[in-house]
């Protein structure tokens, strides 16, 4: 259970990188491609190879550019184990601005794999307003 | 009966009609398999395929029913579903064939249910 969480808190911290630097590749490793995420108006998009993978998370990057938000939190998490390999995590997300104030708060739920290239996130779902 | 009660007794119906599964699945789909590996599911005829093998491998085991139990449902938005039950196979007397855990994350295209991950859990 400990390695579901450290994955979490290595995606966070790669995000919060990412948010500051700008380049989305180093999120790439995290998705298996393919990899399915359901939005928060339940649109499905799924990402067949690398590139879509940047271009998806190119797309998440420049809406929190917009909002200037800076910090990236989980505020709880909860990891369902499927088995030995598999799991199911539930994160709260809350992004900041550089002055503590608040941007954005949702619940994702992400299902991810031990893969021989290291755990993957297989399929992500946005839970709207929770 | 909710709606996802429904989409698994169907299901489970049309598994034991010795129908194909294929249309309760989303194309591509991802599967994790029982030995750990996964299997992509790229097409209607790969998904067709695949589970042509399964249902040849289950008729060659004598398991003719499958019941399931243990069955729970979670929303994860409004159209999103995680799902979570086990499967008992069964041969014509009755006795059980196999038993396993899986769960399945559905979404809803348009009017209909798909599952678009299943995962077999693995030494649980």
């Amino acid at each position: 259970m400990t390695e579901f969480k450290d994955f979490l808190e290595d995606y966070r911290r790669t995000w919060e990188a990412v948010m500051n630097a700008g380049d989305v590749a180093p999120l790439s490793r995290f998705f298996h491609i393919p990899y399915f995420a359901v939005g928060a108006d339940g649109a499905i998009t799924l990402v067949r190879g690398e590139d879509e993978i940047c271009g998806f998370n190119q797309t998440r990057l420049d809406l929190f550019r917009k909002d200037k938000v800076t910090r990236a939190f989980s505020r709880g998490c909860d990891v369902l184990t499927l088995g030995s390999g598999s799991a199911m995590i539930v994160a709260n997300w809350e992004l900041q601005r550089a002055d503590g104030t608040v941007a954005r708060v949702w619940r994702h739920f992400y299902n991810m794999a031990r893969t021989p290239e290291g755990l993957k996130i297989l399929v992500s779902t946005f839970s709207p307003g929770s | 009966m909710s709606e996802i009660e429904r989409f698994f007794e169907a299901y489970r119906n049309t598994g034991e009609s010795n129908k194909s599964l294929a249309p309760y699945y989303h194309a591509p789909c991802l599967t994790l398999r029982g030995d750990g590996s996964f299997v992509s599911l790229q097409s209607v005829d790969d998904l067709a395929r695949f589970f042509q093998t399964l249902a040849d491998t289950f008729d060659s085991q004598g398991l003719v029913k499958f019941p399931y139990k243990d069955f729970s449902a979670e929303s994860l938005g409004p159209r999103s579903a995680f799902v979570t039950m086990t499967w008992e196979a069964l041969k014509a007397d009755g006795t059980l064939g196999r038993e396993w855990r899986q769960s399945y994350n559905l979404v809803r295209f348009g009017e209909k249910w798909e599952i678009v991950l299943s995962t077999i859990h693995v030494g649980a």
